[in-house]
């Protein structure tokens, strides 16, 4: 036992935690990994508001001066890029480590703030990347604001309310800026403290119960030093990808200028190939929608059952394992589609 | 007023009933809210944008040519009936769509096919593209009028 006092660190753990799941190997570290990712996107996105300038005019136009002329301004705006892409990506793998571990069963509600900040880390990643305000992000969000269009009735209002006129402009580039910088990342910030809060309240990680052999335990010191090599880590992979490779920067939209080849952002790449078969309605609203519904009833529909948790691919919960895997192969085929198109 | 006696007690008692009226004085105030914030959000600052665009002298197309125009984002054609304008914007999701070689056009976003009248050859796009509304305003400019489409066999005689 250590003398010192805990710090904060440690007070986010309980005392005691079983050996098992402590270990790296286990959770991969990926929901702290997300957190860390969100902290650093704020911290990297407050500066960035300090050269930012939301018109459509100026965006496009301060994005190159934070890139080119401001100091290590390059260094902020690709860790603020590449932070975002790696937060889908450590969000998306630990949700499948969820699924795959049974850690979702006897926390359902958890599960379902999960699923609110998986929606959320997207919509951020969009509204952001609408900021750069280029080619290729006008097209993406005149394509995007376009689906809501397409849902009957209501359509048409809700689109107006999205863009804040009866096209895409001024008023859509500020409303994307105020989402993106304080909206969307307060609901966010509150669904993760929550969510970490379901955690411990829900008796710490999801371990299997009961353990085989003496439940053996480590001490909380152990977890917050495998929590720092892996928060290292993540830095060092972010650093580096930050310096290796530059995040994209087209010439300023212009909404009037044909254009020869457009995509939707890599992880919107999947709707875009289901739009190129099927009705908008269908392709761009229902089946993202049926999907989202469908990865939110797993705990509830097709595994009830306490036993397995902890362990990797558990009988009972084969079902929903089997869902979330079919569902996932999919996306990734039609991104890897998009992708080699 | 009712005054309840000696062991009569009421079916709902007092705290209960401030209970209640607590709980459904918040959900009144909060949907009020939540309906304020919805008409404050379609709130729209910035006036529409004009949707009749001057393009110039009609006699400015030579016959039989098609030319795409950025401001109005649509093709201007002539043929032999006169001058028409053909929308630019795909009936899809909105993308620009782009001359093919044999005078039909092609949209890049999702594959969609037309017809150089603007009919639909291949989907996604289940629209024909809009054949937009020409008139000549006092000085003899041409007008592209985007808020109104018309019959694609409409012309503006030159
Ligand atoms: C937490 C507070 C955040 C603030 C204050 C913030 C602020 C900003 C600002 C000012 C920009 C425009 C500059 C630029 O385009 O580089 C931007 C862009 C962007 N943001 Fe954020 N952001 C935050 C969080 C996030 C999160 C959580 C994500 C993703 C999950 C994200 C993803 C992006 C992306 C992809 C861009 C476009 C980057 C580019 O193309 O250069 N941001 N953000
Ligand atoms: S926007 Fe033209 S095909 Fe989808």
């Amino acid at each position: 036992m250590t003398t010192k006092r805990p710090n904060f660190f440690y007070h986010l753990h309980p005392p005691t935690l079983p050996a098992r799941e402590s270990r790296f190997g286990y959770t991969f570290g990926l929901g702290g990994i997300s957190l860390l990712l969100f902290l650093v996107l704020g911290v990297t996105g407050v500066l960035e508001m300090f050269l930012y300038v939301p018109t459509p005019a100026g965006a496009a136009e301060s994005v190159r001066q934070i890139t080119y002329l401001a100091p290590f301004g390059w260094l902020l705006r690709n860790m603020h890029y590449w932070g975002g892409q790696m937060m889908v990506g450590a969000v998306a793998l630990h949700m499948a480590r969820v699924v795959l571990s049974g850690g979702y069963k006897g926390r359902r509600f958890n599960w379902l703030i999960g699923m609110a900040l998986l929606v959320l880390t997207l919509l951020l990643d969009f509204t952001g990347y609408v900021l750069r305000w280029d080619q290729d992000t006008a097209i993406a969000l005149v394509t995007g604001t376009n689906l809501i269009n397409a849902v009957p009735g209501i359509g048409p209002m809700l689109y107006r309310l999205v863009i804040g006129g009866a096209a895409v402009g001024q008023a859509t580039l500020l409303r994307f800026y105020a989402w993106h910088v304080l909206g969307l990342v307060s609901v966010a910030a509150v669904l993760i403290v929550w969510h970490s809060f379901r955690v411990r309240r829900d008796g710490g990680i999801s371990h299997r119960e009961p353990a085989p052999g003496p439940a053996s335990r480590v001490g909380r010191e152990q977890l917050v030093k495998t929590e720092l090599v892996a928060a290292l880590l993540t830095l060092v992979v972010l650093v580096g990808l930050s310096v290796a490779v530059d995040a994209p920067l087209g010439p300023a939209a212009d909404l009037t200028v044909l254009a020869a080849e457009l995509r939707a952002p890599w992880f919107f790449l999947w709707i875009q190939e289901l739009l190129r078969s099927a009705p908008p309605f269908l392709a761009g609203v229902l089946a993202p929608l049926a999907v989202l519904l469908l990865l939110s009833v797993l705990p509830y529909a097709l595994d009830r059952e306490q036993a397995g948790v902890g362990e990797w691919f558990n009988r009972p919960g084969r079902a929903a394992q089997g869902v979330f895997l079919a569902v996932l192969i999919t996306v990734i085929a039609l991104t890897a589609r998009g992708l080699l198109r | 007023m009712t005054v309840f006696h000696g062991s009569a007690r009421p079916a709902v008692g007092r705290r209960q009933f401030l209970t209640w009226l607590t709980r459904g004085s918040l959900m009144v105030v909060s949907a009020l809210a939540v309906g304020q914030i919805a008409r404050y959000f379609a709130f729209e600052p910035t006036a529409d944008v004009p949707t009749a665009i001057p393009i110039g002298p009609p006699d400015r197309y030579a016959p039989a040519t098609l030319t795409y125009l950025g401001p109005a984002r649509a093709y201007i054609g002539r043929d032999s009936a006169g001058l028409y304008a053909l929308d630019a914007v795909c009936t899809h999701l909105g993308c620009l769509v782009e001359q093919r070689t044999d005078g039909g056009f092609a949209c890049p976003c999702h594959d969609s096919h037309f017809g150089a009248d603007g009919q639909v050859e291949s989907g996604p796009a289940s629209k024909a593209l809009h054949h937009l509304a020409l008139e000549l305003d006092q000085d003899g400019q041409a007008i592209v009028d985007r808020g109104r489409s018309v019959a694609p066999e409409t012309r503006l005689a030159i």
